[in-house]
């Protein structure tokens, strides 16, 4: 059965038998919105680590569309790409090396804050104070 | 061969596998200008470098490039039977092995200087 | 100056801490160099030729004396005694060992600074003009729209795997000493009919193997939503960019393929998405934290003084070698009675922009005494000191000149640009800084640059174009022909306000030649110009490339 990464808290579960929506890497969801209706889980691509459009896809679908159901990221994301995957409102990784799970988790807890808003947590202005 | 494997590097973009070769990469953790050696090792000294050719060259690059641990982006230069770099990168490869043609206080140069 | 705060420093002694774990994993066999490379590069650790090399980020190229003593030290203990500040306004060490890389850069970030995106497919640091905030005529002083974009872009999660590397760069005055027309992202400060601050954005300038000058694409962009604007620039780009070959991954490419209007189409669309979100979903900073921010670049405590100095006049009146100094390398300042010095990284015979540990312990201490410790860095490859009283000039031209930096060339033929080229970089193609060293031999007479005057040459050593030699006024560019090393002329770049892409004027030109033919030029253009005040690049402009060349081939048949 296939495992997922839960970038919440790190922990590794098995994948519901849900239907997932597959979106491609180079689709653009900034002029088109894919058929989310009943949609529970899109899943986005990762061809390459080095190819970051599914960091925008997921921000879109989150921001733009509203869509609430889980983001699941696959192929080929670096551990060390993790807590960006987390920001832009990927909820889950499928099919780590589990070999490689204690450094997702490192990555996940490496920054105490971020700049800039996101899905997940306050920018740091927010957290400032506004006085120097 | 399987693994795709470089035989050119830097500004000199498409090498051939034609003639002499040496293999040649930078050192992980220093990242010093190497050079195979027949046993598998690596060594700072050109002139003790396997020289390859042909398929034998590309057996020895795949071996090279596996060393992950050792060197850094291994690659196939050209080189003469007694062991100065020929070919298109000749100039790449006599400043790699010497150091900064500015600075000849700095790398390999400045201690061949000495004797 | 910007100062950290806990947030801050938690961001680079976290960014610290992760770099060290990766180095680890990649000793271990954890990772392979293939996925290790993006992070060392996203931590400015390059491998060149000989060494691997760090970057470190001059964030818009402001610097504490006291951060400038932490990279004296760094040079001192963990590399060969120099640093080199590099076109994009940072420092580059060309000798650290991996393994002392994450100790550096721990260093660094105890003197809050960092070495944060100064490579990899990312948004790199910001650059603007070296005189901010002494420069008369900003609309405001723009490091304070750079250390908004510092914040922004520093891991950003949306825009950290980019299709290829995006420069931006801001200038706040009429005169552009930013060079903004070739960077990917050219923000010029400007104020609209009404008098409101915000910005004419240009977009898919660069440099590389297929020169552009930006375009506009927002004539006036309002201050307060920068950020959702660029936000909308990267994400066209991250989603549209070409990510199939390497060199034509810029948004330069993008633009030219998509042409501007539907560029500017997709942009505004996404910026308008932004706007309909509202103030929870925007993305721009709110008002109390960008005067957080400004309130750090509020200007020093300036004396009010006379407009002329009688100490500096006496001084120039009595001596030449000070006077040439002065003449060349001063800047005006917004405040009476005091000037903007420029320290020449270029003396003769030594690698443009190199500067050793003793140098920038010296330029420090200058700081501290007389310039309220704030130290610039230029993308020509120079040094600052933004705050001079003209009364202290003399003397600190003094200490400058004792210390091997107070070379009075400033603008004209000898301060040369060039790449590191293949005397250290894995990319050259051919060497530039030899080349640079010999055209400032045969211009060594100080009598004829004065004559010459302002004339910008760049050089690089591949066409990836490092050295800015597209914008040069006499650009020069290293081509390989079958292992021997040539040159190639372009006459007519520029960076400034009026920037354009030089034009390629005869065949590839042996290593000696090469100083020949530069000589030629410049002798023809002693002939050519109208008056002594005519710059090389005023007479080019008036009279093309025509005469140039006639004057390349006479004397080359």
């Amino acid at each position: 059965m296939t495992k997922l990464l839960k970038l919440s808290d790190g922990t590794l579960i098995d994948a519901p038998t849900d239907d997932v929506l597959d979106v491609a890497h180079d689709q653009d969801l900034m002029t088109a919105a894919p058929a989310l209706d009943g949609v529970r889980v899109v899943r986005l691509a990762f061809p390459k680590f080095r190819d970051g459009r599914a960091f925008s896809q997921a921000r879109v679908l989150r921001t733009r569309y509203g869509f609430q159901g889980e983001i699941r990221a696959s192929g080929d994301l670096l551990p060390d790409q993790a807590a960006f995957a987390r920001r832009v409102g990927i909820d889950t990784v499928e099919g780590i090396n589990e070999k490689r799970l204690e450094d997702f988790r490192f990555a996940l807890d490496a920054f105490r804050y971020a700049y800039q808003p996101a899905e997940d947590g306050a920018p740091a202005h927010r957290l400032r104070s506004n006085t120097p | 061969m399987s693994t795709p494997v470089k035989i050119a590097a830097g500004g000199v973009k498409k090498g051939k596998n034609s003639g002499r070769k040496v293999i040649t990469a930078n050192d992980l953790f220093s990242g010093e200008v190497i050079y195979w050696q027949t046993d598998g090792s690596w060594t700072e000294e050109l002139v003790t470098a396997a020289i390859l050719e042909g398929d034998a060259a590309l057996e020895a690059l795949q071996k090279a490039t596996a060393d992950e641990a050792r060197a850094v982006g291994p690659y196939l230069m050209d080189i003469e039977a007694d062991h100065v770099p020929s070919g298109r990168g000749r100039l790449r490869e006599e400043i790699r092995d010497a150091g900064p043609t500015i600075h000849p206080q700095f790398g390999r140069q400045a201690l061949r200087d000495v004797h | 100056m910007y100062q950290y705060d806990d947030i801050d420093r938690a961001m680079v002694k976290d960014r610290v801490a992760e770099f060290r774990r990766q180095v680890d994993r990649r000793i271990a066999g954890d990772v392979t160099e293939d996925e290790f490379k993006p992070m060392r590069l996203m931590n400015g650790l390059y491998l060149q030729l000989h060494a691997y090399m760090l970057r470190v980020a001059i964030p818009y190229g402001t610097l504490s004396s006291d951060q400038l003593r932490v990279l004296a030290s760094i040079a001192r203990d963990y590399d060969k005694d120099y640093g080199h500040v590099s076109t994009r306004q940072n420092m580059q060490f060309n000798w650290p060992k991996l393994i002392d890389t994450p100790d550096i850069l721990d260093r660094l970030a105890d003197a809050e600074m960092h070495a944060i995106q100064t490579s990899g497919n990312c948004i790199r640091n910001t650059t603007t003009d070296p005189f901010a905030g002494a420069a008369a005529g900003e609309v405001e002083d723009p490091r304070i729209t750079c250390e908004i974009i510092r914040q922004w872009s520093t891991f950003h999660p949306e825009f950290s795997f980019l299709p290829r590397k995006f420069k931006i760069a801001v200038s706040a005055t009429k005169e552009d000493r930013a060079a903004i027309a070739v960077h990917d992202i050219g923000l010029q400060m400007v104020r609209n009919a009404a008098g409101d601050p915000g910005f004419q954005v240009l977009v898919g300038g660069g440099q590389g193997r297929s020169p552009y000058i930006a375009e506009e694409i927002r004539e006036f962009l309002p201050y307060a939503e920068l950020l959702s604007y660029l936000e909308a620039i990267l994400r066209v780009y991250n989603v549209h960019g070409r990510r199939d070959n390497i060199y034509k991954a810029r948004i330069k490419i993008l633009v030219n393929e998509m042409g501007v209007e539907d560029f500017r189409a997709a942009v505004e669309r996404e910026f308008d998405a932004f706007r309909t979100m509202g103030p929870a979903g925007s993305l721009d900073l709110p008002e109390a934290e960008r005067a957080r921010i400004a309130h750090y670049f509020a200007p020093p405590a300036f004396d009010r003084l006379p407009l002329e100095s009688e100490v500096f006049e006496k001084a120039k009146a009595n001596d030449p070698r000070f006077a040439a100094w002065a003449r060349f390398n001063l800047h005006p300042h917004k405040v009476p009675g005091y000037a903007s010095a420029t320290i020449s990284l270029k003396p003769n015979d030594a690698p443009p922009g190199d500067i050793s540990s003793d140098q920038m312990d010296a330029l420090a201490a200058i700081a501290d005494q007389y310039g309220f410790s704030d130290v610039r860095t230029t993308h020509e490859q120079n040094m600052v000191l933004p705050h001079l009283k003209l009364d202290d000039l003399y003397t600190v031209w003094q200490d400058l000149d004792a210390a091997g930096i107070g070379s009075a060339n400033a603008g004209l033929i000898s301060d040369i640009i060039a790449c590191p080229g293949l005397d250290y970089c894995n990319l050259a193609n051919t060497r530039s800084i030899p080349v640079a060293n010999r055209i400032q031999r045969r211009f060594a007479d100080p009598a004829r640059q004065a004559q010459i005057g302002e004339l910008k040459i760049k050089i690089s050593g591949c066409i990836n174009a490092c050295g800015h030699h597209h914008v040069g006024h006499i650009g020069i560019l290293g081509v390989d022909k079958k292992g021997e090393e040539f040159y190639q002329l372009t006459l007519g770049g520029s960076a400034d306000e009026d920037a354009a892409i030089g034009e390629i004027v005869g065949r590839g030109l042996s290593t000696d030649d090469v100083v020949n033919a530069v000589e030629r030029v410049v002798d023809q253009y002693l002939i050519l110009r109208s008056d002594p005040d005519e710059r090389f690049i005023d007479t080019y402009r008036r009279l093309g490339a025509e005469p140039f060349k006639e004057a390349l081939y006479d004397q080359a048949a």
